[in-house]
């Protein structure tokens, strides 16, 4: 109503000397003042004079409206943010409800009351009214991203924040909501789809949408059958050791855990580098002992069973690592192109789980041959690791370091192929059960914990950043890229392996088999 | 016979090419990143740019480019082997078939 008065009190006094468009472009011009932008604005159609009102050209100055005290002082602090600040009072006398609505939020308290620093204005979040899109100008996606970034001006910049005492550190960018509008979801939640846009309420209001059972609500509007234990889950804050201690100390485990055993498998991987290229060197210097050669001829290694597993393993896991971890890093510029090779975020997110599927039938399909090899009696060769392995390590070291002339002799699986299965194997369980948790957040929230939701949410991705940089760096290396080796062994393909590199790789079972007369035995 | 080393020698050239051409730039961004987050989970967030910090990025970029020249190397290395199995399969049967005739 305030609104409204005043607005009629300044078309009264500008009614009787009100310039047209043409008068006032004469001086105007760019770069106050851009025409092209105007014409294809959604004020297009609009006089200069509705807005800025109270010009009489023949004097050119405003003549200042009579308007109440309460007014006056509006007037008066939104001068400091723009040099109009009349024609944003105007805002309402065709956005009437809007601006009622914002002059009760959280973001008009400072017209009013003495807050710390100037909140923002109607031009503050739509930008320019010269140059406001019509809305069908943009897309959903450019509409939502626009409303993101405007909110990020005042709310992920540290010294504005600290000056208007607003809760410190929240970033939106870093949270799912925000990484999927970064790949390209139109659909993503934006700042305003929480928190409501004009009337946005003050945290500690209950009428903010984003407090307690209003929250659980605001959540359930995309997430159905959401409850109060879903809706905890989500924040801002990042994790910390005050209000987020579960997500922080589950980061801080995984973190030191990535960290501590990648080192250890870097180290392993250039001592052994290193002694692959000695031994180059030493045998064509012929500085090595002779050693019969081994008989051509291959031996299987894996059956049509393991092969398949493998290759299903193979093809989910570099399908989950190329469909997740876009998501997961979306600040870095190639995400959203990866997405977009898989139908922008929504098909990466279908490409993800069919993935995860897969991922989870391979490791069933093992389990249940390995169920069945027992059943039969087959012979396995089991991955639990024995104290021949400890031994294994301790001498395979000393090899490297040129403490021992030998490799030790490796049985059909060795310390590294044990350790790769087990890792695999926890590997499994906490991605898929994870991955489950995330996948049906709202469902999982009905009967679990929100601690253990926020652990899962940390976990899976932390666990598939270890699992990735394992598989790539470690098994890629000690399968493929050895120098005794390069470029790539065969066995996965086929499941063969040849005489030379089982005796060279494992020479304990090259050994076993010979003495059963399963091989030719070496020429004296 | 498929298990040809000079043809997946090849391949895996051609693979590492391609890695530099496409793959280096990703592999830096993505291992940086993975480097920042361990650091954010170890240290907290926000993290300071010390020493162990800039440490541990650099041991995340030096991973992400040696894990996806990896990829890619074997990537090329199985390509070529499959190509070379297909064309070895093809010319087999163009030889057959006129002895067939």
């Amino acid at each position: 109503m305030r609104a409204l008065s005043l607005a009629v009190v300044l078309a009264a006094t500008g009614a009787a000397a009100a310039p047209s468009n043409k008068t006032c472009l004469v001086c105007h011009t760019a770069p106050l003042f851009e025409a092209e932008a105007f014409s294809k604005s959604v004020h297009a159609g609009l006089q200069c004079a509705d807005c800025h009102k109270g010009y009489d050209f023949s004097v050119h100055h405003a003549k200042a409206p009579k308007v109440e005290p309460k007014t006056a002082a509006q007037l008066r602090k939104l001068s400091g943010k723009s040099g109009a600040p009349d024609a944003l009072i105007a805002c309402g006398g065709c956005h009437e409800s809007q601006q009622q609505d914002l002059l009760q939020s959280a973001h008009g308290r400072w017209l009013d009351e003495d807050r710390p620093a100037a909140g923002p204005t109607c031009t503050g979040c739509h930008g320019s009214a010269h140059a406001i899109p019509k809305s069908a100008a943009a897309t959903a996606l450019e509409r939502q991203t626009t409303i993101a970034a405007r909110c990020a001006g005042c709310h992920e910049d540290a010294e504005f924040t600290r000056r208007a005492r607003l809760a410190p550190h929240e970033s939106f960018s870093d949270t799912i909501h925000g990484r999927l509008l970064r790949l390209g979801n139109p659909r993503a939640p934006v700042c305003a789809s929480c928190h409501g846009s004009h009337d946005v309420a003050p945290m500690a209001s209950p009428a903010s949408m984003v407090v307690g059972g209003n929250k659980t609500k605001t959540c359930a509007e995309c997430h159905k059958g959401a409850t109060a234990g879903f809706a905890e889950t989500f924040t801002h804050v990042p994790p910390n050791k005050i209000t987020r201690k579960t997500p922080y100390y589950t980061a801080m485990f995984f973190s030191w855990m990535t960290s501590l055993v990648l080192t250890g498998l870097v180290v392993h991987l250039s001592f052994d580098a290193s002694s692959e290229l000695r031994l180059r060197w030493r045998r064509r210097k012929g500085n090595l002992p002779h050693e019969p050669a081994a008989a051509k001829g291959f031996v299987q290694r894996f059956d049509l069973h393991q092969l398949i597993q493998h290759w299903m393993m193979m093809f989910a896991t570099f399908t989950l690592l190329l469909s997740g971890w876009p998501l997961r890093a979306a600040s870095i510029h190639t995400s959203s192109s990866l997405a977009a090779l898989m139908g922008g975020a929504k098909g990466a997110s279908l490409v993800h789980r069919a993935a995860g599927i897969l991922f989870a039938v391979a490791a069933l399909y093992h389990l249940a041959y390995l169920t069945v090899c027992l059943i039969r009696r087959q012979k396995i060769h089991w991955m639990i690791p024995t104290p021949k392995d400890i031994r294994d390590v301790i001498q395979n070291v000393g090899f490297f370091l040129g403490l021992r002339k030998e490799r030790p002799r490796f049985e059909h699986f060795m310390y590294i192929e044990k350790f790769e299965y087990l890792a695999l194997f926890w590997g499994t369980i906490i991605i898929f059960t994870t991955g489950l948790v995330r996948w049906f957040p709202a469902w999982f929230a009905q009967w679990m914990s929100p601690r253990v939701i926020e652990l899962c949410q940390v976990a899976h991705s932390y666990e598939a950043m270890l699992a990735a940089l394992v598989l790539l760096v470690w098994h890629l290396y000690n399968v493929h890229l050895k120098a005794s080796i390069f470029p790539m062994s065969w066995v996965w393909i086929d499941g063969k392996i040849d005489l030379e590199a089982l005796k060279e790789e494992h020479r304990a079972e090259y050994d076993r088999l010979a003495a059963q007369g399963k091989l030719p035995r070496d020429e004296p | 016979m498929w298990r040809n080393r000079k043809i997946a020698v090849t391949g895996a050239a051609v693979g590492f090419v391609l890695f530099l051409v496409f793959g280096l730039l990703p592999a830096l961004l993505y291992g940086g990143y993975a480097g920042l987050l361990l650091a954010t989970g170890i240290f907290g967030a926000p993290v300071e740019a010390s020493l162990l910090t800039r440490g541990l990025v650099m041991f995340g970029m030096a991973l992400g480019v040696f894990g996806t020249a990896a990829l890619f190397v074997v990537t090329g290395a199985a390509a070529g082997t499959a190509l070379a199995a297909v064309v070895a399969q093809w010319y087999g049967e163009r030889a057959a078939a006129p002895k067939q005739a």
